[in-house]
């Protein structure tokens, strides 16, 4: 494994750069989790945008949230927050929901 | 309690399916369980430190550490199935032919399934961490329904294992001449669907940010969600909206173990009969 070091290198310089140079800032949104519930329940987002949606969780649990419209899967720990880059998007309704309890759920309308 | 099960089903049946992959690639061989069992331990480590470092992960590299993490740990595994399968269409005739003729264990490249145990791990450690997050929150939050949430998790566990052994005695069905063969294709297939996967990371990290429209949408006629969906999503790396980006990097990275299996493997001192 003498090329182990050499590869997450070679991964860093190809990658990292780009991390630093997303500059262009995309319009920031919040969904919160309280008490099992995301609010909010219907969040309207603008479409050909790029999105900054910030999930934050302020329950006890930690939450998986999953959408397979988006394309995302993230956990987000207990009394925590996670970042979640999305679009441009096309109009549509999107559905999410916690994975680790899919009976809650909510859903993003583009438009 | 059956919520928690299905939910850790659903997270362990993936990392159960490469496991019966390997198992059934390295069929044979001497030592393969240390390996196979490295590869696991190491995966549940690794699991445990990214779900207690779950938050720092979240916010590290602007929010993204999470998506880089996961592309970066899934690059690894492809560099190492594309490793083994260029070994093994070196090795893997006379291989077959020795265990047929002596019946019994051989020894054989020990960098190869030091590889595939590398394999194991990244896909225990990336579906592990998210089932030791849910069953520590269930631990935390305890409460009378603990317990059982707890068994529902055993239980999830065992048929995720369960997952492992049915796909693993099914290869074994395949005759021992043609096994590697099998194996081969499976363990390409597999570096193709992580390979894209972690592009589509790397897209939701925006870290790349090209050809990210879905080509098509084949979730009604099977959804990625769906537990047949999500099995071959694990197998061969189905994708019911896969862009442009991830249809490129799988077809690439199938290209790249054909072409590197040829260049190397015909060098290989094998018999003539094919």
């Amino acid at each position: 494994m003498r090329f182990m070091p050499l590869f997450l290198f070679a991964f860093a310089a190809l990658f990292l750069p780009g991390v630093a140079a997303r500059a262009a800032m995309p319009a920031p949104y919040t969904i919160t989790l309280k008490n099992g519930k995301f609010t909010p329940a219907n969040l309207s987002l603008p479409a050909n945008k790029k999105i900054k949606l910030t999930v934050r969780n302020e329950d006890a649990m930690p939450v998986e949230f999953e959408s397979s419209d988006l394309d995302r899967e993230q956990v987000v720990a207990a009394h925590d927050d996670i970042i979640v880059y999305l679009g441009p998007l096309q109009s549509g309704v999107y559905n999410y929901f916690d994975d680790f309890n899919r009976k809650i759920t909510g859903k993003i309308t583009v438009k | 309690m059956l919520a928690t099960l299905v939910i850790v089903f659903r997270e362990t049946m993936e990392a159960g399916l490469v496991i019966g992959i390997v198992l059934a690639a390295t069929k044979g061989i001497a030592g393969r369980g240390l390996w196979v069992g490295l590869g696991i331990a190491g995966g549940v480590i690794g699991a445990s430190l990214v779900a207690a470092f779950t938050s720092e992960l979240s916010h590290a590299l602007a929010g993204v550490g999470q998506q880089v993490f996961s592309a970066a740990v899934l690059s690894l595994a492809v560099v190492m199935l594309v490793g083994h399968n260029v070994w093994m269409s070196r090795h893997g005739r006379e291989m077959a032919a020795k265990m047929k003729a002596v019946g019994a264990d051989v020894s054989a490249g020990k960098c190869s399934f030091m590889a595939l145990a590398i394999v194991v791990g990244v896909s225990v450690l990336r579906e592990g961490s998210e089932v030791v997050l849910f069953l520590y929150g269930i631990f935390l939050a305890g409460g009378s329904s603990a317990a059982s949430m707890m068994l529902g998790g055993a239980g999830g566990l065992v048929l995720g294992a369960a997952m492992a052994a049915l796909l693993y005695f099914g290869l074994l069905r395949i005759p021992m001449r043609h096994l590697f063969k099998v194996t081969s294709l499976l363990l390409a297939l597999l570096a193709a669907g992580m390979a894209a996967q972690a592009a589509a990371f790397l897209q939701q990290a925006q870290v790349i940010d090209a050809l990210t429209r879905s080509l098509w949408n084949s979730s009604a006629f099977l959804s990625q969600d769906s537990i047949p969906g999500q099995a071959l999503h694990a197998l061969i790396g189905y994708t019911d909206k896969p862009d442009g980006l991830q249809l490129i990097v799988y077809g690439a990275t199938l290209s790249v173990i054909y072409v590197l299996t040829r260049l190397f493997g015909k060098s290989a001192p094998a018999p003539k009969t094919i």
